[in-house]
C-alpha cells in the first residue's frame, strides 16, 4: 500500500507554492520508523555514564 | 602535428565521436552531473558516499556547515531537506553555499536561499537562483530560528570523517558556529565548534543539479 509524504515548495523569493505529495510504501515507512528507533537507542546509550554502561554489560 | 579545431582536425576529419568517448570515460572517473532516468532526476549531497541514513537534531541560532566537493562545473537550482520533527509555528530557516578555503573555513557566499519554513513535518524543496559551481571545495550552510530534526545521511564526508587523535576519540559528526538567526553573512562566519560521535559525519541537505 502506498501512502504520501507532504512535499512543500518555496520559490527563490521565499513564497510558498502549492504542495505536492510523495508516494512512499508501507515498507519504506516501516524502515524509517525502525531507523528512528535505532537512532533513539543510540542516543540513549551515548548518554549513559561509564558506570551505567558497565552495569548494562553485566546484565 | 594535428591541430583540433571545433571537433575536426586539420585534415577535416570529424573527431567529435572520440571527444564524446573521452568525455564518457572522464565522467566515469569523476563525479559529474546527476543521476537521471527518463525525466526523473535524483538529488545529490556532493559530500561523499552516504554510509547510512538517519536523523539529526539541528539547534537554533547556529550555522551548521556541511562540506562538499564539486569535481566539474555544475549548475544548481534548488536544495532539499526533510523535516521529521518540526520547529514551532512560523519558524524559518535559511540555506546557502560558501566557497571554502584550504582550512575548510567559509569565505565568499556563493548563493543563498530565501527563508523556508521549518514549522511542519515535510520534505521541503526550495528554489535557488540558478548558480554555476566551479570545481572546488564548498560548505553548505543552514541556520534556523528553531531547533528541528532532519533526515540526514551519515558518514558522508571523506575529508571530515576524521578524528583529532587516535584512541577512543569519536570521529567528527559536524562543524558549526553559534550565531543569532539572520541572513547568512558574506563572507561567512568561521566555524569554531566540532561535534564528535562514533557515527561519522552527518549531512542533512541535498542539492538539485540542473546541468549537466
Amino acid at each position: 500500500m502506498l501512502r504520501t509524504k507532504l512535499h512543500r515548495h518555496f520559490d527563490v523569493d521565499g513564497k510558498e507554492l502549492e504542495p505536492t505529495y510523495i508516494e512512499v510504501s508501507d515498507a519504506q515507512l516501516a524502515e524509517e520508523a525502525k531507523q528512528a528507533k535505532r537512532e533513539r537507542a543510540i542516543q540513549v546509550l551515548e548518554g549513559l555514564t561509564d558506570v551505567q554502561l558497565s552495569k548494562l554489560g553485566n546484565l | 602535428m594535428t591541430v583540433i579545431v571545433d571537433g575536426t582536425n586539420v585534415d577535416g576529419v570529424d573527431v567529435s565521436v572520440h571527444a564524446a568517448d573521452i568525455d564518457a570515460h572522464h565522467s566515469a572517473e569523476v563525479a559529474r552531473g546527476r543521476p537521471k532516468y527518463g525525466a526523473t532526476e535524483l538529488i545529490m549531497q556532493l559530500s561523499g558516499d552516504p554510509y547510512s541514513m538517519s536523523t539529526i537534531s539541528l539547534a537554533l541560532n547556529v550555522v551548521h556547515y556541511f562540506p562538499m566537493i564539486v569535481h566539474t562545473p555544475i549548475t544548481i537550482d534548488s536544495f532539499f531537506v526533510e523535516i521529521t520533527i518540526a520547529g514551532g509555528a512560523g519558524t524559518k530557516g535559511r540555506f546557502g553555499i560558501y566557497n571554502a578555503d584550504t582550512d575548510w573555513q567559509p569565505t565568499d557566499l556563493v548563493v543563498a536561499s530565501a527563508e523556508f519554513a521549518v514549522d511542519g513535518v515535510a520534505v521541503v524543496e526550495t528554489a535557488l537562483a540558478s548558480t554555476v559551481l566551479q570545481e572546488g571545495r564548498y560548505l553548505k550552510a543552514i541556520t534556523m530560528d528553531a531547533t528541528a530534526t532532519f533526515t540526514c545521511s551519515r558518514g558522508t564526508s571523506k575529508l571530515l570523517g576524521a578524528i583529532s587523535t587516535l584512541g577512543a576519540n569519536a570521529p567528527v559528526l559536524g562543524i558549526n558556529v553559534a550565531k543569532a538567526y539572520a541572513a547568512l553573512a558574506d563572507p561567512g562566519t568561521a566555524w569554531d565548534t566540532v561535534v564528535n560521535t562514533a557515527l561519522g559525519f552527518h549531512d542533512a541537505v541535498w542539492i538539485g543539479i540542473d546541468t549537466p
